[in-house]
Parts: structure tokens; C-alpha cells; sequence
């Protein structure tokens, strides 16, 4: 019983490895033919120059915006396949500061309204938390159409974790779409009318399980988004 | 000497990254003559003198891709460096791949500079004229 418990778990893990390097070696493996095309493009454009047709520059210019897209997924998918390996630095890391550093980022393109006190400070993975705000934050500004765009940071702390809360009044999820939203490359808007690529989410939950925590989104149209998550105070 | 008059070596099995870093080069107007292997083992024979693709003068700059078939990049460098003749050649790697394990071998190898080759074709210039400005900068061994 024992040697089958084990048994499984070294196939579980295998599997976990063999799915990270497969996301890794695609993501790698992609590239190449990419750089090709955006590479092939661009020198029609520029030997052509001015004989080209307004329609076919058109062409190439919607081909070349096509390949930067794809250039993205591939980083997102390359993003997703690292978070076992990469940014394990453990560090002190003053939550309130870093959120407020975030939205002065986000602030730089709209207006933006940012309502977070007594954050707390602690000892952990800091470029994961990072990642995971700066993701949560951006959606919060970008799936967003209100001339200030409201963000919400709490913190409460628990016996072995912190809960943190991100809330915005943005345009909110339809309910039959809250789950999707966790799938890779899955966006809420058109991707020819906006320029989310879907990876957010995605990365945010994958790095919350990594830790050990757990992720809920609870979201209504029209009215916003909330995402509650806890994080280990302590990470071994 | 100065590097504008140095033969490049590029190391690189894919036609069209050849074809690009030929054009990159050429719009920086860099006139060195650019020799192509298409693996890390036709690369030492160009290099070392072997066969009908010797090159003479041999290549003091070279721009090595690192996945490449039959003999690979890194492994080509731990030759070329074991070569008292070659060992002072300057290498860049320019490669689609940038493992934290690759990038510390290489520059344990003493590659001049490791450039992961963008994918946009303007990325792609930019990066080769920074390069190229670079080796306007500075010396070579004769």
C-alpha cells in the first residue's frame, strides 16, 4: 500500500516536470518561426517602402501586431512554466509600500484611486507577491471603464496566513465566466479591442497554490471584482 | 586591430536568423567580411584550419548561436578555448534561449556578451547596433 502511495506521487511528480519542461521547451521552440515571420514582414515593408499599397500595408501592419501578441503569450507561457523554479528569493517585504508603488505605475495611464492602509510587512517569496499584485492590480485598472478606476487593498491577518482582499469597480464577470478566467489566454474583453492577453489570472492563482494558499474571485457585471487570497505568513 | 576590419564567424544553423544578422549588419553599414557554420563542428574546422573551409584570416569575432545540431554551442566553446590560438577570439552568444544554467556556463566560458535575440525585427536592429557599436569600441589581439 505504502510502495503504491509512492508509486503515484513519483508519477505525479514526473508528470509536474515533464508538463513544466514541455511549457518551457515550447515556449522556446516558438519563438524561432515567430522571429521568422515578424523578421520577413518587416523587410517586405521596408523594400517595398512607398509602392506598397495602402491595403497591404495594412496587412502587414495588422501581421506584425499579431506576432508582438503571440511574442506575449509565449512570455506568459514561459512566466506560467518558471513560477516552480524562478523568483525564490525570500526577503522582507512591506506589502503597503509595494501596493502603493504598483498603483503610482498604473497611475501613469488613467486615474486611479487607490484605498489601502495598514498593509502588513513580512518575510517571504517578495517577487511572487509581487507578481501576484501587480497582475490583480492591473486587472482591476484595465477591466475597467469608469473615469477613476477604484481599487480596494485589505489585509486581515489569521493564525498562519494573511488574507488580502483586492476590490475594484470595474466592469465586472459574468457568472459562467468566472471560471474561465483562470484559463490560459482566456479574456473577459475582445482581444482585437483590448490588449489583455489572459495570462494574469492564470499566473496569479498558479502562484498562490505554489505558496500554499488559496485564491476565491467573487464578481457581478457592472459592479467590480473581488479577489481574496491568503498567503502563508512563513515559507520554508 | 580595430574591429571593423575583423572577420566575423557566425554560428548559426538557422538560414533565415543568418539572413537577418547579414541584413542587421548591413544596415550598420558594417563591411567585415561574415563567414556562416552552421554548427559548433564545421565552426572549429573553419577556425582551426581544417579542410576547404579554412579561413584565412581567421575570424577574431564570433557570434555563436547556441542550439545548434551536431555539436553544440557550448561545447564548441570549451573547445574553442582549449585552443592556444583561438582562445583570445571574442564570442557572443546571440541564441533564442536564455537559461540561467546556460548564461553562467557561457560567461564561465568567457563569451564577451550573451544577447537572447529578440523577436521583433526593429528589436532585432537595435540589439545588433548596439553590438556593433560596441565593437567599434574596442581593441583586438592581431
Amino acid at each position: 500500500m505504502m510502495e503504491q502511495k509512492h508509486n503515484c506521487q513519483q508519477q505525479l511528480e514526473d508528470l509536474r516536470k515533464e508538463y513544466e519542461e514541455f511549457a518551457y521547451i515550447v515556449s522556446h521552440d516558438l519563438k524561432a518561426p515567430l522571429r521568422a515571420i515578424s523578421n520577413l514582414s518587416a523587410w517586405i515593408r521596408e523594400d517595398m517602402g512607398d509602392n506598397l499599397e495602402a491595403d497591404i500595408q495594412n496587412n502587414i501592419r495588422l501581421l506584425q501586431q499579431r506576432t508582438e501578441r503571440m511574442e506575449r503569450m509565449i512570455n506568459g507561457l514561459l512566466d506560467f512554466s518558471r513560477i516552480p523554479r524562478f523568483d525564490l528569493e525570500i526577503q522582507e517585504v512591506n506589502v503597503q509600500e509595494l501596493v502603493e508603488q504598483l498603483a503610482s505605475q498604473l497611475k501613469e495611464q488613467h486615474t486611479v484611486a487607490l484605498h489601502a492602509t495598514g498593509l502588513p510587512t513580512f518575510t517571504t517569496y517578495g517577487r511572487k507577491l509581487e507578481t501576484v499584485f501587480q497582475h490583480l492590480l492591473q486587472n482591476a485598472v484595465s477591466h475597467n471603464e469608469n473615469p477613476t478606476r477604484e481599487i480596494w487593498v485589505e489585509a486581515s491577518e489569521q493564525a498562519d496566513t494573511y488574507q488580502f482582499r483586492v476590490k475594484d469597480n470595474g466592469i465586472g464577470i459574468w457568472a459562467d465566466a468566472q471560471e474561465r478566467v483562470f484559463r490560459m489566454f482566456y479574456t473577459v474583453q475582445p482581444k482585437d479591442q483590448h490588449e489583455s492577453l489572459g495570462v494574469g489570472l492564470t499566473i496569479t492563482r498558479k502562484i498562490i497554490q505554489f505558496v500554499g494558499g488559496s485564491l476565491d474571485l467573487q464578481s457581478e457585471p457592472g459592479r467590480g471584482t473581488e479577489v481574496t487570497f491568503t498567503w502563508p505568513k512563513a515559507v520554508y | 586591430m580595430k574591429t571593423n576590419q575583423a572577420h566575423i564567424l557566425l554560428v548559426e544553423d538557422d538560414p533565415q536568423d543568418v539572413a537577418s544578422t547579414r541584413r542587421a549588419f548591413q544596415a550598420q553599414g558594417v563591411e567585415s567580411p561574415m563567414h556562416v557554420a552552421s554548427n559548433g563542428k564545421i565552426a572549429l574546422d573553419m577556425l582551426q584550419g581544417r579542410g576547404r573551409a579554412a579561413l584565412n584570416p581567421v575570424p577574431r569575432i564570433i557570434i555563436l548561436d547556441l542550439d545548434l545540431p551536431e555539436m553544440g554551442g557550448l561545447e564548441f566553446l570549451k573547445e574553442l578555448r582549449k585552443d592556444e590560438q583561438l582562445r583570445s577570439c571574442s564570442v557572443f552568444v546571440m541564441t533564442g534561449q536564455s537559461t540561467e544554467k546556460d548564461v553562467l556556463e557561457a560567461y564561465n566560458l568567457n563569451v564577451a556578451g550573451y544577447i537572447v535575440k529578440p523577436i521583433q525585427y526593429d528589436s532585432f536592429l537595435e540589439a545588433i547596433a548596439t553590438l556593433n557599436s560596441f565593437l567599434n569600441l574596442i581593441e583586438l589581439p592581431n
